[in-house]
């Protein structure tokens, strides 16, 4: 009887988030609950648009994070990944002429060797210097997309051409937010799945102890170069996906500020966990413009304090921001993926009255 | 008699009190006139700012934001525009692409606004030229002007700042002529981005116009050192130097010259142009330090900028209202609220940019040269004068007006 209540409750649990998932672009493109308007704090002052690049930016932050904290490969070179998926999806499509799906196909396969010659350093360095390495990729890369775009497009970006699978146009934040879903869906299934296979426990293996991993048969080398080209094919993908959806793109937005963005996210959420990923870059990207409009709602405060958050907004946004994900990582050091197990673990202890 | 006389008195008293209910109605329509989905209310009006504010270029943006906050607040405490004041919408973009695109498509539709001004990344601005013209929320003076946004003119886009190639020409032709040169040699300091590319395709346009030589250094952003690009200035011998970067770029080649015992003059772009460039640079290397400007420093001209003053005098901004930026905002900022009353009792944004589309002319009050928009120039501002500063008196000095160095602009 238990069995049936709590697969019943599951159940219902599922298709409540189903039903979310699929009518929140619709209120977030409206503005209405069911016909009715609500104000924009109802909806935490956040927009379709910053859903869609946040969907975008998980499929990079799980990928970083199967790479990171699944294989124990620390990267800073993930900004360049997306910027090679742009580049190989500009060439394709803009230059060969070839359709947006192609350019996807493309953007992941020029990804997957490019991870692969990312990988080649792990071969040779460990720790902090492969770190290194890894950084070099990200300016030769951005370095590389610059002469690119100077030499074939315009100084001030690569346009992309339209975004249209079979005619249909994706020209609107509702089409793209339905057209990333299921991409997003797809990748974190595909990497959970992948580490229940052989091959992912072997690279958890490696990343705990990879000199038992190797004396129990794994070829760590190879292992690390697959890991690479694994991770890096979906992050180009997801910077394809993110190029299209720009429009158009420049080498400039490839910073080494994005790619340390990617592993502020993966350690906020909870390294080595597909979900730590996803929750990463959902506070990472939504928490901000929370606060955002919590500071514009404070200036119904009296005098001094609504003028001094007037004036000061971005620096008290910035400074919130920086707090919480402290307060976070102290209480947390296992991310919020780390918090959510923890609680689940003392709900079940409780329950079976321990 | 009488009769016909009450008679003709009562039709004349209920003709003008049906007139006067009718102007009382047309007026109160205007007055309660709302647009929600257009950021218009009865007694306020939203409009969107972007602008960097904790990000790489905040140094430069922060003193426009605040310029246009000011202007912004004097309008109000004037009682606003028909009745209604601006509710400034701040969103700080950081100078990334993503958060001008997410704070850009929050003012369409989110917390909708009339029109929005700043957006000071021209790579976020080509991306985004798709999308404003789908959305058609205006953009309304901008911090930095692509190319591709204004060549061809893209509705509901509109500049609000010099263009780069106007301040090559600008600064090319004042130096050429003003030390009596036939055929100069030019060096430019660039950083190497894309907008520094697009400077150095402009400088050598026009130094190559005028039969004159011409080379392009690049500088790194986060360079500590300018000496590798002021030996290359050193070989080559240049009659003036250009430069464009960040403030630290200008403080670095500047006293790398002045090291290497260079004497020659150095213009840099209008962004560049602040008093923060002048303290670091100090007397003897900011002696040869000019800057090409479409907007006046408050001390360049004092009888123009009374009201430029007393605003950050109020509004505790008397420290940047010699810098260029802090002026590009307040005349923007004023700018946005003639154009919005402009656009009628009961505006819109397509009513405003129909207005600014068939033609507009700002009075900026003599900050700032010519700020208009055409059915075929929706640039803005086109005239520049160089400028230096006077450490003795303390205040900028310009070389002439505006229309001095129109001759210049090709």
């Amino acid at each position: 009887m238990t069995t049936l209540r709590s697969s019943v409750l599951r159940l219902l649990c599922w298709a409540i988030g189903i039903g979310f998932v699929l009518y929140v672009p619709f209120v977030l493109n409206t503005r209405t609950v069911f016909g009715y308007r609500v104000g924009n704090m109802v909806l935490l002052n956040l927009g379709l648009a910053q859903v869609d690049l946040m969907l975008i930016s998980i499929i990079g932050a799980v990928s970083l994070n199967f790479l990171t904290g699944c294989a124990g490969l620390i990267s800073v070179g993930h900004a360049a990944f997306f910027a090679v998926g742009a580049m190989a999806a500009a060439a394709a499509g803009q230059q060969l002429g070839l359709p947006f799906a192609a350019t996807l196909i493309a953007a992941t396969i020029a990804g997957a060797i490019a991870g692969v010659i990312a990988g080649l350093p792990s071969l040779r360095v460990r720790g902090l210097y492969f770190v290194l390495s890894t950084l070099a990729l990200h300016f030769i890369v951005v370095f590389c997309f610059a002469e690119y775009q100077y030499a074939f497009h315009d100084v001030a970006g690569v346009t992309m051409g339209d975004a249209t699978i079979m005619g249909f146009e994706l020209d609107n934040n509702v089409k793209w937010y339905f057209f990333l879903l299921p991409f997003v869906v797809l990748v974190c299934v595909m990497l959970q799945s992948t580490l229940g296979l052989r091959e992912g426990r072997a690279v958890l293996a490696m990343r705990d102890n990879e000199l038992a991993a190797a004396a129990s048969g794994i070829d760590v080398r190879m292992l690390r170069l697959k890991v690479f080209a694994f991770s890096s094919a979906i992050a180009s993908l997801a910077g394809a996906l993110q190029a299209y959806y720009f429009t158009s793109v420049s080498a400039e937005i490839y910073t080494l500020d994005t790619a340390i963005q990617f592993i502020a996210m993966i350690i906020v959420g909870g390294m080595g966990s597909i979900r730590g990923g996803i929750a990463g870059a959902v506070v990472w990207l939504l928490l901000p413009s929370v606060l955002v409009g919590t500071t514009v709602e404070l200036k119904v405060l009296p005098g001094g304090v609504a003028q001094f958050l007037v004036g000061h907004q971005p620096q008290m946004v910035n400074l919130t921001f920086g707090v919480l994900v402290a307060v976070l990582l102290i209480t947390a050091p296992g991310g919020l993926a780390g918090l959510a197990r923890s609680f689940a673990a003392r709900g079940s202890r409780q329950g079976s009255g321990v | 008699m009488p009769t016909i006389r009450h008679a003709s008195r009562w039709k004349a008293l209920l003709l003008s009190g049906a007139v006067l209910c009718l102007a009382f109605n047309a007026s109160a329509r205007a007055a309660n006139f709302e647009s929600p989905q257009d950021g218009v209310y009865a007694d306020h009006i939203d409009w969107g700012m972007t602008a960097d504010m904790s990000g790489p270029s905040s140094g430069a943006q922060n003193p426009w934001g605040q310029g246009f906050q000011d202007a912004v607040k004097v309008v109000n405490e004037k009682g606003g525009v028909g009745g209604r004041k601006i509710n400034v919408l701040v969103e700080d973009t950081r100078y990334d692409a993503t958060a001008e695109r997410v704070a850009y498509e929050k003012f369409v539709s989110q917390t909708p606004a009339l029109g929005t001004s700043g957006m000071g990344n021209s790579s976020a601005q080509t991306a985004m030229v798709p999308l404003i013209k789908r959305s058609k929320l205006p953009v309304v003076g901008t911090y930095t002007t692509a190319k591709a946004a204004v060549e061809p003119p893209t509705p509901y886009f509109y500049g609000g700042f010099c263009g780069f190639k106007e301040m090559a020409q600008t600064g090319v032709g004042f130096f050429t002529d003003h030390l009596a040169l036939k055929q100069p040699t030019v060096a430019l300091v660039h950083l190497d981005v894309a907008s520094g590319k697009e400077y150095a395709g402009y400088m050598e346009a026009a130094v190559t116009a005028r039969g004159g030589t011409f080379k392009a250094i690049p500088i790194k952003v986060v360079a500590a050192d300018a000496t590798p690009q002021v030996l290359d200035i050193l070989a080559m011998k240049p009659d003036f130097v250009a430069i464009h970067g960040v403030t630290t770029t200008s403080i670095l080649v500047m006293k790398a010259m002045l090291q290497y015992g260079i004497n020659a003059p150095a213009f840099a772009i209008s962004y560049l142009g602040t008093p923060t460039v002048y303290d670091g640079l100090g007397p003897d290397a900011g002696k040869n330090y000019y800057f090409v400007s479409c907007f006046s420093p408050a001390s360049s001209d004092l009888k123009v900028s009374v009201a430029l003053s007393a605003a950050a005098d109020k509004f505790g901004h008397s420290a940047l209202k010699d810098d260029v930026n802090y002026v590009a905002g307040y005349v923007i900022g004023n700018m946005v609220a003639d154009a919005i009353g402009k656009a009628g009792a009961e505006p819109t944004r397509e009513k405003l940019s129909a207005m600014l589309n068939t033609g507009y002319v700002a009075n900026t009050g003599g900050l700032s040269s010519e700020l208009k928009y055409t059915p075929t120039d929706h640039f803005g501002l086109t005239a520049l004068k160089p400028l230096s500063f006077d450490y003795a008196t303390k205040s900028f000095k310009s070389y002439g007006e505006y229309a001095d160095f129109g001759k210049y602009l090709q």
